[in-house]
């Protein structure tokens, strides 16, 4: 702690947009507190045991802590819904409380969002416009995925979408799976309603060689919800780094921040937290930078100030949630495509990623999957049935095999528009530490529906295409949707104080010490997974973040 | 015990446990591990596992009664001599035996077990890595992989 008692930063959670912030103004020498509701946990080793143990192999499942139900509960670990949820169409996404963040689980998908995802309100009259354009935020993409270390293709994304790549990827792609090559090599290069469709090896934070003291992907296939062999980014990386930082940042884990409070000029000069063990303590800052993800930082601000929250001069905190919503389709192939090998997913279809369609009907990416029938059905199902047919030994094994390794799935992830009413807000309903549980409201919308439609169609048509049998498609419905985990927009960025929270650099348009960060800030969800942007935007709001600290005088 | 089952009963076995008798052990330990064989369709089974899984299955209501009449009248089929057919209508489709025909199957294919409430768990951490499911496709149980970068890539070797 320095000697006046006051940091240059605190930062508040140690996910991976807090871990780099932290890290990156820890190597800047400044001095840093880096606070996490959640808990360090159990080694990697242990994590996949709990994973191995699992009945329920949900993405929170190697992470189920009782401890952490009391203490910093999540949805993914409570007793008891967390979510206080009071719209018909449910929010579904979660996320992880512990260091490291939600990262532990990730798939690790990283493509960037394209040129027309920051301009759809003027491109195509829906949602907003962001204050910066892609070619703003290029080289902090590229800068990104220097330090997540990213695979892949630069000739094939180099250009794609509109999206231009001033740099290549640290690493070359991660192979694409034998069943992607089976399948593109079935596809040919077809038109889908005027659109051509190609497959395109998927940008991912997973090493396909030894990379930043980390292995290459072995194809454990379990990167959600854990990589046994940390080939796959997760935050812990730049957490470990921040602790041996030129200046070290202390992590204090097991601290809920329950307040922020400011002096009579606006600045933010207390940040008051909870230990575990009981202990109400306080924190200074020069500055303050929330890094809670996108629910827990606007609950935060809420609870914050008077009635209004913090930083809500423009009663946007905690509005325009949104999420992607996903779907699936599945088919038997007519050959074994052999999946449960590899990643999860290697390669995907960007051709509805745009398109003029969008102005009635959400985009959406596809992503091709290489573990059978994916969220539809287990492999297990299978093999119920067989032992259901009184099927046994040797015909047993061998019919198994017949229809799984010939089990392929084709999902998408859909944008949403950003909406007042989709938003975060106080429960009265408490959780077990007394602090108000989130209130989520979200609703559905014929934009969302019609792009269900839009995706089935185009699966069929694929399905065909590739002579796949025996298609079935989850009904998708706004009660029926899956969930991406990808949680945006409760805080975002504009120009204007009275319709944003934060400006392009991240920092509050209300406080001139304040910064949030990650995919809170997000003016439109576009349909990229959302961390690869999320640490793009952070690394943008670093040097304003030095200049606002160096500017304070304590 | 005629010359068919012996000689299944020897290579089921392995080197290490091969007896000089004719009369091959009767253990109620290598009876389970030879029905396992007979019902998974896998001859090269972990007779440590087979062992754990039968310590598991006999602690478990919906089987306990029945797990050694099971094992006796498999035995019984053994001693007098057994084909496809008569496995099947003696064992697999006897109604004595339905809980726990699916059980044993799932036990060895998925290192989980189904109560009678639906409820599912995994018996153990080591249990679950050796899970047939997983070489019966080809493919690795998800969590160990052992191959190299890029395998996928190509078809499955084994």
């Amino acid at each position: 702690m320095p000697t006046n008692g006051v940091y240059d930063a605190v930062v508040i959670g140690a996910g991976v947009c807090g871990a780099i912030t932290a890290w990156r103004l820890g190597e800047a020498g400044q001095s840093v507190l880096l606070l996490e509701a959640g808990e360090w946990g159990p080694d990697r080793v242990e994590l996949v045991g709990n994973f191995a143990r699992a009945a329920n192999k949900s993405p929170g499942s190697p992470y189920a802590s009782v401890e952490g139900q009391q203490h910093a509960p999540s949805p993914e670990n409570s007793v008891g819904p967390y979510y206080d949820q009071i719209s018909p169409n449910d929010y579904r996404s979660t996320y992880e409380r512990r260091v490291g963040g939600t990262t532990w689980h990730w798939l690790g998908n990283v493509p960037r969002l394209i040129p027309s995802d920051f301009r759809l309100k003027s491109t195509y009259g829906v949602g907003v416009d962001w204050p910066i354009s892609y070619d703003d935020l290029e080289p902090d993409y590229g800068a990104a995925e220097q330090l997540l270390g990213v695979s892949g293709d630069h000739d094939q994304w180099d250009g794609l979408l509109g999206a231009h790549r001033s740099t290549r990827f640290p690493m070359t792609k991660i192979w694409q799976s034998y069943s992607d090559q089976k399948v593109i090599a079935w596809l040919g290069a077809p038109t889908f309603e005027g659109v051509a469709i190609t497959v395109n090896s998927t940008p991912q934070a997973r090493n396909s060689q030894p990379y930043d003291g980390r292995p290459p992907c072995a194809g454990n296939s379990i990167c959600v919800p854990i990589c046994p062999i940390g080939a796959k980014y997760d935050a812990t990386v730049h957490v470990k780094k921040a602790m041996l930082a030129r200046v070290p940042v202390e992590l204090l884990d097991r601290a809920v921040v329950t307040k922020l409070e400011t002096d009579a000029s606006g600045r933010i000069d207390a940040v008051v937290y909870k230990t575990w063990a009981g202990e109400e303590r306080t924190a200074r800052g020069k500055i303050v930078v929330i890094a809670a993800h996108a629910i827990e930082s606007a609950k935060l601000l809420l609870m914050s100030g008077g009635p209004q929250g913090l930083a809500n001069r423009s009663d946007q905190v905690g509005r325009n949630l949104m999420d992607h919503l996903q779907g699936v389709g599945v088919a038997l192939t007519a050959e074994p495509v052999f999946g449960f090998r590899g990643p999860p997913t290697t390669s995907g279809i960007d051709a509805f990623r745009d398109g003029q369609f969008r102005e009635k009907s959400a985009a959406f990416r596809m992503s091709l999957g290489n573990d059978g029938w994916g969220r539809k059905e287990a492999p297990q199902a299978a093999l119920d049935g067989l032992v259901k047919q009184g099927r046994f030994g040797t015909e047993l094994r061998a019919q198994l095999a017949n229809h799984v390794t010939r089990q392929f799935r084709i999902s998408y992830s859909t944008e949403t528009l950003p909406r007042p009413d989709n938003r975060v807000r106080l429960s009265d309903h408490l959780d077990p530490t007394g602090l108000p549980r989130p209130k989520l409201s979200f609703t559905l919308e014929d934009y969302n529906t019609a792009a269900f439609e839009h995706a089935e169609r185009a699966m069929t048509f694929i399905f065909d295409q590739i002579g796949a049998t025996d298609t079935a498609f989850d009904p998708v419905s706004p009660e029926k949707y899956s969930p991406a985990g990808h949680i945006m927009g409760t805080c975002r960025m504009g120009r204007g104080p009275t319709t944003s929270v934060v400006d392009s650099r991240s920092r509050s348009h209300d406080h001139p010490n304040l910064f949030i960060v990650g995919s809170a800030t997000f003016p439109t969800s576009g349909t990229a997974n959302p961390t690869l942007t999320a640490v793009a935007l952070t690394l943008r709001a670093i040097p304003k973040m030095r200049r606002i600290m160096k500017d304070i005088v304590t | 015990m005629d010359a068919k089952s012996c000689a299944r009963t020897t290579r089921s076995l392995g080197s290490v446990e091969r007896r000089g008798s004719v009369h091959a052990g009767t253990s109620v330990n290598q009876l389970f591990m030879r029905l396992s064989q007979q019902l998974t369709g896998f001859d090269d089974l972990s007779s440590s596992l087979a062992e754990t899984y039968l310590t598991f299955l006999r602690a478990q209501p919906e089987v306990a009664a029945t797990i050694d009449d099971l094992l006796s009248e498999f035995g019984l089929l053994e001693r007098v001599g057994s084909d496809l057919q008569r496995f099947r209508s003696r064992i697999v489709e006897n109604e004595r035996f339905s809980e726990a025909i699916p059980r044993i199957i799932a036990i060895w294919y998925t290192a989980s077990y189904r109560s009678a409430n639906g409820d599912t768990h995994i018996v153990g951490a080591e249990p679950y890595f050796q899970a047939l499911l997983w070489p019966s496709i080809r493919a690795h149980t998800p969590g160990l992989s052992g191959g190299y970068f890029g395998y996928w890539a190509y078809p499955p070797e084994n």
